[in-house]
């Protein structure tokens, strides 16, 4: 279908590519999988004529033996859409906000002039219900942010399959995903490429994800392919250390001593916190949601508690409540015995026990503050600024790995894997006996997550603080953590001791996440300790 | 839409009840009697007293304020003390030519604005975005009294397209007084389609970085279908934003050009009336002014949402 011949691609004099050489076979899935910055990303995009300012392109991207990279502007948009189709990440921005979903399917049509106007509303209507929004329930005169993450990318799925094109490239096109929402979607784009006999590449930084669909594998790094062949059989012998490395660093199990102690240190108690949303009508009066309905739990001290739930399930506001960044309607959550009362009534010298890490790297600094600042901000907590306060600034970038020399920097100057290092640093300086973990590894590759996988297990045990885990990835959850809450709309509806809960799940929901998480086949594996 | 519609014309009617209260209270009851002031210094206390109870200052304020507010909303603005007519009346005339020279500018301004920020920020970076940026900028800093000068200079005086000045009113059909009131928008559309340019042009930028733009050109649209059929829309609400707070502006503040093109504006009559210490006549041009914000800023928010799905639900 696509035969990619010593791509190499500069973009303002910086490598991104070379030498990728790739077939995508029709009919077929083709898995490209590499950590962020490996290259996948740009190698669709090359495919696509769709490259950033300043790139200078080599090699050749051969369809029906004519070059893509020689293609001219104006031909590539009679492509694109038509033989080639492109999903992309983020379902939550990669749709216009401001047009309905039926206009935004219908235009590919129109664009193309492959239909006038009411045809191509009728052949939207009818891509959207193969795509799982039929419009009896999916008005094709819905916005996107009617809609939720996983419906969205089911709306860009029908949009780059509105022609039925021979490829589509999917970027990593479940990764902002739900793990149920993630299985439906690779379903879904496993039922296209059987039915229309389309080409998939799918770009994926997950080897798990590849394992279960793709049919052949290429691993990408440092914008080189390093290894190819055929799924089963590259997952078997995993000749390459590159790829041994990331499947090592997939599974991998820090060394951690189970450490919770009887003595409990956080207490919520029957926490409910509902919102008011929109009225109904002109004259309705307006619902009301229970983000969280009725959570009890009680977290040890030194234990590591993982909470796991889909989006929406409440675990970002019960995250607020405990942090008291959101009052309660009802119950109570106590922090070593001390009640946590949200907003400006609440004891610093409660606050500063307890510190947060978030998911997003980039977004929770501010990037004009040095490091310092940034590390010794939690000190306004303390009733004084300690007096060592850079001595203890260097001290915790020390624990988590960044030297101290780097406190006059700005956070720009570093990489995902040490921001999210220095923002561990941050939580550490008040001593605090919780760390609250959102979702803290959830935006890193695998090997800087292993990375930082094992500097909590280590910290964890140096300084003996408890972790709530909070996190959507239940392969990370069940390795990382002693006990676990399963949440869902709201509630609790299992919780126990990990191995137990994961070994033998009591609720159909813990069951169906479980059975939604993809994995390799355990007997693939024999590459493992080659 | 229908909600959000209702609830933004409360908070305008709210708005203009507050705003009235404010005015009456600065003008009339804040310490400093009008009367004496709107006479001078050298006034008999005889006259201060006729006056005082010409105005009906005698009353209590709460009666005086639902007079004067009761008196406007149906369509009483009082009695010009220096003119000797009805407010209202004199409002009237100057409106007729305030209200299309505002409009008129605003249309000339977007008119200009609309492609110069499409073309520089679908060609940023170039020697054109550079060009315009340039350009804008002159635009900007030039003072448009002196641009409309400049304009009598070239129009008026040497080619002798237009007349350098006055207004023939509507009664002679709408030909010659929009022909009057062509120089004067240009003069003033200038600044204000400088300043729309570049607001365009930044907040296409932006919209264009953004990940539906790459949807699009993912479906295979041109560059140019991307920009007009997603960018721009998107791109709107800073232009929204811009524009209202530019009419709101170009309907009173245009006195400099009206003084430049001898046009009776409501400009000239605020600025005579502030000279001449007619209060009457200032409490009502102001109130009238603040109505006019406030209807804008009602619009702009209607547009926004015209623009927005998002924003018709949040109320």
């Amino acid at each position: 279908m696509i035969r990619l011949e010593a791509l190499s691609l500069d973009i303002h004099d910086r490598e991104i590519l070379r030498d990728v050489s790739l077939d995508i076979a029709p009919g077929k899935v083709t898995g490209l999988v590499g950590e962020s910055g490996s290259g996948k990303s740009m190698t669709a995009l090359a495919i696509m004529g769709l490259l950033p300012r300043g790139s200078v392109v080599s090699g050749r991207a051969l369809l029906d033996g004519g070059d893509l990279l020689a293609t001219p502007e104006r031909e590539m948009c009679r492509l694109r859409g038509n033989r080639i189709g492109m999903i992309f990440q983020e379902p939550m921005t990669a749709l216009n906000p401001v047009k309905t979903i039926g206009a935004q399917v219908a235009e590919t049509l129109v664009v193309h002039g492959k239909a006038r106007r009411a045809e191509a509303w009728e052949v939207a209507r009818e891509r959207l219900a193969r795509v799982g929004l039929p419009e009896e329930r999916f008005a094709l005169s819905r916005y996107p942010h009617e809609l939720s993450g996983g419906q969205r990318q089911r709306v860009c799925i029908a949009m780059a399959v509105a022609l039925h094109p021979e490829l589509l490239i999917a970027d990593e096109p479940t990764t902002a995903l739900d793990v149920t929402t993630q299985a439906q979607i690779l379903d879904l784009l496993n039922g296209l490429v059987d039915e229309e006999k389309m080409s998939l590449l799918l770009i994926t930084h997950d080897l798990a994800v590849v394992a279960g669909t793709a049919d052949h594998v290429a691993v990408m790094q440092g914008g080189r392919i390093v290894e190819q062949g055929p799924t089963e059989a590259l997952f078997r012998t995993m000749a390459h250390p590159y790829t041994r490395k990331l499947f090592a660093a997939s599974s991998h199990q820090p060394e951690r001593m189970a450490q919770g102690e009887d003595a409990p240190l956080l207490e919520v108690r029957d926490a409910v916190r509902e919102y008011r949303t929109a009225r109904e009508g002109l004259l309705g009066r307006p619902g009301r949601f229970r983000a969280v309905d009725g959570v009890s739990f009680t977290l040890g001290r030194g234990e590591s508690l993982g909470l796991v739930g889909e989006s929406g399930c409440g675990k970002s506001t019960l995250t607020r409540a405990i942090l008291g960044l959101d009052t309660l309607q009802a119950g109570a959550i106590r922090l070593g015995g001390q009640e946590i009362h949200a907003g400006p009534h609440l004891d610093p010298a409660i606050r500063r026990r307890m510190q947060v890490v978030f998911q997003d790297p980039y977004g929770s600094f501010n990037p004009r503050w040095t490091v310092e600042r940034l590390v010794a901000e939690p000190f306004h907590l303390m009733d004084a600024r300690p007096e060592d306060m850079q001595g203890r600034v260097a001290a915790a970038l020390t624990d988590v790995g960044i030297e101290p020399e780097a406190m006059g920097r700005y956070i720009h100057e570093f990489s995902g894997g040490q921001r999210q290092r220095i923002a561990i640093a941050r939580a550490l300086i008040t001593n605090p006996d919780l760390i609250v973990l959102d979702e803290a590894v959830s935006a890193l590759d695998v090997r800087v997550r292993a990375q930082i996988l094992d500097l909590l297990a280590r910290l964890q045990a140096e300084h003996g603080m408890a972790y709530l885990f909070i996190s959507h990835d239940l392969s990370v959850v069940r390795r990382v953590t002693d006990r676990v809450l399963v949440m869902r709309a709201g509630r609790i509806v299992e919780q126990g001791e990990t191995d137990a809960v994961f070994a033998e799940p009591a609720h159909a929901y813990t069951r169906a996440l479980i059975a939604a998480t993809p994995r390799i086949p355990a007997d693939w594996q024999g590459g493992r300790d080659a | 839409m229908l909600r959000f519609a209702l609830s933004r014309a409360l908070s305008l009617a709210l708005s203009l009840v507050v705003a009235s209260v404010v005015i009456f209270a600065v003008i009339e009851v804040i310490p400093g009697d009008p009367a004496s002031y709107m006479l001078g210094m050298n006034a008999t206390p005889e006259a201060v007293a006729a006056l005082r109870d010409q105005l009906g200052l005698n009353a209590a304020p709460v009666a005086r304020y639902l007079a004067w507010a009761g008196g406007m909303l149906t369509g009483d603005f009082g009695t010009s003390y220096t003119y000797k007519v009805p407010v209202a009346e004199l409002v009237m005339q100057r409106l007729w030519v305030s209200l299309p020279l505002a409009l008129y500018a605003l249309a000339l301004s977007t008119l200009i604005a609309l492609p110069v920020g499409l073309i520089a920020a679908a060609r940023r970076g170039s020697a054109t975005d550079y060009g315009i940026m340039g350009a804008t900028q002159l635009g900007i800093a030039v003072p448009n009294f002196w641009f409309a000068m400049l304009l009598v200079l070239v129009f008026a005086v040497n080619l002798r397209w237009f007349s350098a000045g006055g207004f023939p009113g509507w009664a002679g059909g709408a030909g010659p007084a929009v022909k009057a009131l062509t120089l004067p928008a240009l003069a003033l559309a200038l600044p204000q389609a400088s300043i729309l340019a570049r607001v365009l042009r930044s907040a296409l930028i932006e919209t264009l970085g953004q990940d539906y733009i790459r949807t699009a050109r993912a479906k295979g649209l041109t560059r140019r279908q991307a920009t007009v059929r997603h960018a721009l829309r998107n791109a709107m609400i800073p232009v929204l934003t811009i524009i209202g707070l530019q009419f709101s502006f170009l309907l009173a503040g245009a006195i400099i050009i009206e003084n430049v093109f001898y046009l009776p504006g409501l400009g000239r009559l605020i600025f005579q009336a502030i000279t001449q210490r007619d209060l009457i006549v200032v409490e009502s041009l102001v109130m009238l002014l603040v109505f006019a914000v406030i209807l804008v800023t009602f619009l702009v928010d209607l547009a926004y949402a015209g623009v927005d799905p998002r924003l018709r639900k949040r109320v």
